[in-house]
């Protein structure tokens, strides 16, 4: 999964604080970044990085909500839906891009090209309903129009594969455990 | 020391404590959750609220956690007349927005501190009409039962299981209502000390799923104080039975021994009295039996026959009321009488007691500055264990030798709690006489404890741990040191014997001056084969008295079916010379005490022979020097009869036979089904490093051939160490070898050599 | 008033060479090398208070580091801002990175720090990247490592990306979050001040908080005094959400009233719409009302009508949107966000959304108003962090503000609202 020189990295990284587990966030990430969530194989390298155990990676994964331990489409789309982006209209657009996709929040459109989630206040309020593309790109001012027309738009990128091949998911179960189950 | 009042009635504490402590300690009724003794307070729960009234006259009184609150001398609390009551009330009605309403099909009910809690703050009716949040219940193995709807979220589990157990496959998973306590994946736990989760959950997210299965509500158990057999620890149990079976076993708080844990092998391997092959009648193979006679009648028959070339043996394991009796059996037929089945155990037993000087209790070495470990101890006493966790987890120095794979020495290792060194146990005496203790001369370090495990040390391994206890005693530095021994009542089967007495016994079978053998709790043909299978033929009459069907029971001319522990009343002396009554807890129909056989072969009344036996033990207690109510504790160094003075020859070059244990194997609780079905290591192979491989020239998959005629299949397993061949204690009756001797190389074939 | 934090907004994010060039650095002169105590001093003068959202004095939290306090010490920026209707400290990280900089060294000069973390919400990754980049400038041209500007001391500074939650934010749960556990508030006492990361003497401030130091120390408390209008002192980035035409931020003198921000820099309302209500400072503060527009924001002005500064981020409410619909809203993300550590917030915040609900829904009855006023009373003053209380600021006050509409929800069986178009 990674190279020698990236692991490299990620010990010299480590090795700043005074207990390695501090990094444990960092690692994480890493193995995200690389294959778009963190897989067992990725749990056990970052499980050797740290000295935290299996069940110990875990509980950081499940409780921060930028991680994930199941599989995305080849894009996460975050919907703000607090306070401001609510009052400008974020249920809409969360329900149109909802319907749009084909299946519920948090699972992978039929495509494969996005998983859509909702999201605490991104601090995009000035530009509500805003949205979140892959943790970096902005989305701003979105009207069920616009977030159809942004999904439209995923679904024709060309197909990208990525350097380790796993970018790509097709199917996910819904986590009974990160959802819990209403009854 | 001072005193606060709690709704102005006066409550003494001491420095340090905290509000809820010391109300507790005083009597006083109060809701709480996330609070335990051992685990300390969390405030999470929020539901030890009090108000505080205040000491100037203008600042309103406040809200506090009394879990959190210091006490102070003078502070005065308002409990049920103030306002926290309604505080109370609330956090326990926000516990049953969640927690399902069902109680009648509950195994908790009835003994559950959320019912008590919920009771207690009079929060009865349901005034919530929403949704509950729920969550999948998880597959947690043979021994604990998961119900995680039932969770309150006090967090004890987690810090029970991650923070003094210091086990890390148990945690908590998600966030705000969706937090939910479990494993990565489904199974059985990794920790010797699970089954606690039971005890520490308020709620019956965590049941004994043991229990379960033969489920009673836990008043209509019967129920007595016993002590643990499955180890030298002695720990205080509870079992508790119901129709003349054994449901389950809790923890009894002994103060002095084990406050508030036990351990799985305790609570689990208990159930070796209900096993499927139990032998629960008497049984005739041999010889002629009038058939009006009963069985006793034939018994005494046979015995007075043999009157003089009887011989009566005993175990470690068994209590010492059991040997007192075959004593006296031994007295009136002439016998000779021996309470350990190997002599190296008896010498092991014996050397260990000879070198054990202010044995630490398991508060004693859970308050220690150092310690230094001799053995496997998680598989030899699991309870001693879990107290050095507790030096791991506030980072004091240790260092650890041994042979085999111990999760105790993986713990030190993964935490960086210490130095682990991994040597072959015939090297042993060397290690320790140049251990470097350099790590434990730091000043703070006042206490030091030194943890045998004498299953696994020769004589001269114990004479180092002497030389070893001398040179770290100095004048500001206490060394307390004593041995996990081989059986749960080795300490008082050295007490009561004479010396030799295993290596008389089987002198006296080899010279056929004995024909005649009762064996009573033990297994000589099974776990003593080596040195007891070749004088099999050379005994006219096997007796044999037990309660689990054991390769000697198998043997036997007549099998009668003996009382456990649990079953009827008893003493044991554990590895600081405690001397502990047990009690019957239920009664079991068909079987007998040893007591009972004794008196039915005897002229002697049960009544007389506990007479007796007071007698005797008032004598031995005149040596006692700590008592209390618990039990009363022997001066080691004044009993005689102690000295051991056999020794067997020992090879030196060779590979090391030695037992793989695990934590909760036993000689009994290996009869436990659930529990036994958790054990990692498999019968039938021999385990080896694969360097030891290599000199062998095996690899795994192969046979390796002993000169016994046995052949086992090689597994290499790493955490072995070098030069040593682990096999279970099963597979070491199979081979009929002895653990720890030392093989030369020239006994052990492997397949190619042998075509 | 002079615009400092946002000073090179406009120019988007300075390199080195560009944010030396505007004077970048500059107060480091003035501070860096001046006994720590007169610094101190100056800042008390100044009266900063806390900018994350509980507004303490800034130079009395620092005075509480003991004078002997062991090293390494450590002093942690709280850039997680997760509140919502906040969005100024990622401004700062976004549109100029080295002010930031600038700022966690001067604190840290004064604090005499050995390392500053500067925690960043997920979220915000692209800031960190900046920032990142920014640090390593910073390093290159002398400003961080060993012996800085030949002082005798040195600081380094390490850029941490959280991974999302708004609980991070509080200060014992953010170092939880930092040394790699889950971000579980911590009891106090022990205070971060004197036992935080790992074990250590620690100072949390919010991003906004640092990055005036350095222009007080340089600048003296009286410039700092004079930024401010109405009674208060200096400047503060408000921000402004909701049904306005230009929402935005908008770095103005601390104690500007609510009219100016909404009605004047943020545009006024939407056409069409009506403003019904406001929280001054993001989602945990009270609600205001149209007539208290006059007041103006800043420590002492919302309280006197039951309300506070926060972060002034103003959440503007319209008449398009049912308040009770609002508070809803406002408790998914509580709900959603409790770290589930102690019980009043995990069960009690659901209990109240669902309470809320059932007025939008059209199941409530008047019991459930009794009810729910009872649930803000008791949950607000006894869980274990400042989280809940925040959570149950707008409710509370929403439901005596707006409780004549509980009752119509009640006779109505629901909202007869057309909720946000
Ligand atoms: C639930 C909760 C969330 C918080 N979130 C933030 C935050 O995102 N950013 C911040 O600076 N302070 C936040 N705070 C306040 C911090 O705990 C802390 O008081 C602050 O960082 C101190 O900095 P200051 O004195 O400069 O304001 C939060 C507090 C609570 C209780
Ligand atoms: S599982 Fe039990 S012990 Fe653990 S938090 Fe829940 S109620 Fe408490
Ligand atoms: S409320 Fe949506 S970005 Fe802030």
């Amino acid at each position: 999964m990674f190279t020698e020189d990236e692991l490299e990295h990620l010990r010299e990284h480590l090795s700043h604080y005074p207990e390695r587990r501090a990094g444990a966030i960092y690692c994480l990430y890493a193995v995200q970044d690389k294959i778009g969530y963190i897989d067992d194989k990725g749990i056990m390298m970052v499980t050797e990085l740290t000295g935290l155990s299996k069940t110990q990676l875990e509980e950081l994964i499940t409780f921060f909500t930028l991680l994930r331990r199941r599989p995305v489409g080849r894009n996460v789309l975050r919907i703000c839906d607090s306070i401001s982006c609510h009052v400008m209209g974020s249920r809409q657009v969360l329900e149109a891009a909802e319907a749009h996709t084909g299946v519920a929040l948090g699972e992978i459109s039929r495509t494969g090209s996005v998983t859509i989630l909702p999201s605490i206040c991104l601090g995009l309020c000035n530009h509500a309903p805003a949205a979140l593309l892959n943790d970096e790109d902005e989305v701003s001012r979105l009207t069920p129009e616009s977030v159809q027309k942004l999904l439209d738009e995923l679904d024709q990128q060309p197909f990208q594969q990525s350097a380790t091949g796993s970018q790509v998911i097709a199917t996910s179960g819904h986590s009974m455990l990160t959802e819990g189950r209403d009854h | 020391m001072g005193t606060i009042y709690i709704d102005d009635k006066p409550v003494e504490f001491e420095a340090g404590q905290n509000v809820l402590q010391a109300t507790l300690k005083a009597g006083i009724d109060i809701t709480y959750f996330c609070y335990h003794e051992a685990l300390g307070s969390a405030g999470s729960c929020r539901l030890c609220a009090m108000e505080l009234e205040p000491t100037k006259k203008d600042d309103k009184s406040r809200v506090v956690m009394s879990c959190m609150q210091v006490a102070q001398d003078g502070q005065r609390y308002r409990l049920n007349k103030g306002s926290a009551d309604k505080v109370r009330q609330h956090v326990v009605e926000y516990y049953m927005t969640r927690h399902p309403h069902d109680c009648p099909v509950c195994d908790e009910a009835g003994h559950c501190h959320l019912q008590d809690m919920t009771i207690l703050s009079r929060q009865t009716y349901r005034r919530y009409d929403g949704k509950k949040q729920t969550f999948p219940d998880q597959e947690m193995g043979p021994l604990i039962w998961n119900t995680a709807n039932r969770c309150i979220t006090c967090y004890r589990c987690a810090r029970f299981y991650q923070n003094y157990a210091l086990g890390d496959d148990f945690g908590v998973y998600c966030s705000g209502q969706k937090t939910t306590f479990r494993r990565s994946e489904p199974g059985a736990f990794d920790s010797p000390f699970s089954g606690n989760m039971i005890d520490v959950c308020p709620t019956g997210t965590f049941t004994d799923k043991v229990f379960r299965r033969k489920y009673s509500r836990t008043w209509q158990l019967e129920k007595a104080t016993s002590v643990c057999n499955h180890c030298s620890t002695g720990c205080n149990t509870e079992p508790g039975g119901r129709e003349g079976t054994l449901r389950r076993i809790h923890p009894m708080t002994n103060p002095h021994i084990n406050p508030h844990f036990i351990c799985d092998r305790g609570r689990y391997g208990e159930h070796y009295s209900e096993a499927s092959d139990r032998p629960l009648k008497c049984i005739i193979r041999k010889g002629a039996k009038n058939p009006y006679d009963n069985i006793y009648t034939h018994l005494t028959r046979c015995l007075k026959k043999a009157s003089g070339r009887i011989g009566i043996l005993s175990s470690e394991h068994e209590d010492l009321q059991t040997h007192y009796m075959l004593k006296q059996l031994a007295v009136h037929y002439k016998g000779i009488f021996s309470p350990f089945i190997l002599p190296d155990t008896e010498t092991r037993t014996r050397s260990a007691i000879q070198a054990t000087q202010l044995p630490p209790s398991l508060p004693d070495i859970e308050t220690a500055d150092a310690a230094i470990i001799l053995g496997s101890l998680t598989e030899a006493a699991p309870m001693m264990d879990l107290a050095v966790r507790q030096l791991i987890a506030k980072q004091k120095p240790i260092i650890m030798v041994h042979a085999v794979p111990s999760l105790l020495a993986d713990l030190i290792q993964h935490r960086n709690a210490g130095e682990v060194i991994s040597a072959t146990p015939k090297n042993w005496h060397q290690v320790i006489d140049h251990l470097d203790t350099s790590r434990l001369s730091d000043e703070k370090v006042k206490k030091i404890v030194l943890l045998g495990v004498a299953g696994e040390m020769d004589v001269p391994a114990i004479n180092a741990f002497s030389r070893l206890k001398e040179k770290l005693s100095q004048e500001t530095v206490t060394v307390q040191s004593g041995f996990a021994l081989e059986g749960a009542n080795a300490m008082g089967a050295a007490v009561i014997s004479n010396e030799n007495s295993a290596h008389e016994l089987l002198e006296a079978i080899q010279k056929l001056y004995v024909d005649t053998l009762i064996v009573c709790g033990a297994d000589p043909f099974g776990e003593g084969a080596a040195e007891w299978e070749p004088l099999r033929n050379k005994i006219r009459q096997l007796i044999v008295l037990d309660n689990i069907n054991t390769e000697t029971v198998k043997q036997a001319d007549i099998v009668l079916p003996l009382a456990t522990w649990s079953e009827r009343c008893g003493y044991s002396v554990n590895y600081e010379g405690r001397v502990q009554p047990f009690e019957q807890a239920y009664q079991r129909s068909s079987v007998i005490s040893p007591t009972e056989f004794v008196a039915h072969l005897t002229p002697h009344s049960v009544e007389a022979l506990y007479r007796q036996r007071d007698v005797w033990l008032t004598q031995l207690s005149a040596q006692l020097v700590i008592s209390d109510q618990m039990g009363i504790q022997l001066n080691l160094q004044q009993l005689s009869g102690i000295k051991n003075t056999y020794s067997s020859h020992i090879e030196t070059e060779g590979l090391q036979l030695v037992k793989l244990p695990w934590h909760g194997g036993g000689v009994r609780a290996d009869f436990a089904k659930e529990l036994a079905s958790c054990n990692p290591w498999k019968d039938h192979y021999v385990y080896l490093h694969t360097d030891t491989a290599k000199q062998l020239n095996v690899t795994t998959g192969k046979q390796l051939h002993f000169k016994s005629g046995a052949s086992l299949e090689v597994l290499c397993d790493n955490r072995i160490t070098k030069d040593c061949l682990a096999v279970t204690p099963l597979t070491l009756g199979r081979i009929k070898c002895k653990a720890n001797i030392v093989l030369p190389l020239h006994q052990i074939h492997t397949g190619e050599t042998d075509q | 008033m002079e615009k400092i934090l946002s000073r090179n907004f406009s120019a988007g994010p300075l390199d080195f060479a560009a944010y030396k060039a505007a004077d970048g650095y500059k107060t480091l002169e003035s501070v860096i090398g001046r006994p720590r105590g007169d610094l101190l001093n100056e800042l008390k003068q100044s009266g900063l208070k806390g900018c994350g959202g509980a507004g303490f004095l800034t130079a009395l939290k620092w005075s509480f580091k003991a004078p002997d306090a062991p090293h390494p010490i450590y002093l942690v920026v709280n850039l997680d801002e997760a509140e919502p209707g906040s969005f100024k400290d990622r401004q700062v990280l976004y549109r100029d990175p080295h002010t930031l900089i600038e700022g966690t060294i001067a604190a840290s000069y004064v604090l005499n720090a050995d390392k500053a973390f500067i925690f960043i919400r997920g979220e915000y990754r692209k800031g960190a990247r900046l920032l990142e980049k920014a640090v390593q400038e910073a390093h290159n041209n002398g400003l961080l490592g060993q012996n800085i500007m030949n002082s005798g001391w040195g600081l380094e500074i390490d850029v941490h990306l959280s991974a999302g939650r708004y609980i991070c934010g509080e200060e014992t749960a953010l170092l939880n979050a930092l040394e790699g556990y889950r971000a579980n508030p911590r009891s106090k006492p022990p205070f971060p001040v004197a036992k935080g990361l790992w074990g250590q003497p620690t100072i949390v401030n919010n991003a906004e908080t640092i990055s005036h130091v350095p222009f007080i120390l340089a600048r003296g408390a009286q410039w700092f005094k004079d930024q401010g209008i109405n009674g208060a002192f200096g400047s503060h980035i408000y921000q402004v959400s909701g049904a306005v035409k230009s929402p935005g931020f908008f770095e103005l003198p601390l104690g500007t009233t609510a009219r100016e921000i909404i009605f004047n820099q943020a545009g006024g309302m939407l056409p069409g719409r009506k403003l019904t209500g406001f929280l001054p400072g993001g989602a945990s503060t009270q609600f205001m009302l149209p007539e208290h527009l006059d007041i103006p924001l800043h420590w002492d002005g919302p309280p006197t009508v039951g309300s506070r500064l926060g972060t002034g981020g103003i959440i503007v409410m319209d008449d398009h949107i049912c308040p009770i619909d609002f508070m809803s809203n406002l408790m998914l993300f509580f709900t959603r966000e409790s770290c589930g550590y102690c019980t009043p917030c995990r069960d009690g915040l659901p209990y109240v959304k669902h309470l809320l609900d059932k007025f939008e829904q059209g199941s409530a009855t008047e019991k459930d108003i009794d009810t729910l006023k009872e649930l803000c009373e008791v949950i607000y003053p006894n869980t274990f962090c400042a989280f809940a209380p925040g959570a149950l600021m707008p409710i509370t006050t929403g439901v005596e503000k707006f409780e004549s509409l509980l009752h119509e929800h009640i006779k109505n069986k629901g909202c007869t609202m057309k909720r946000c178009a």
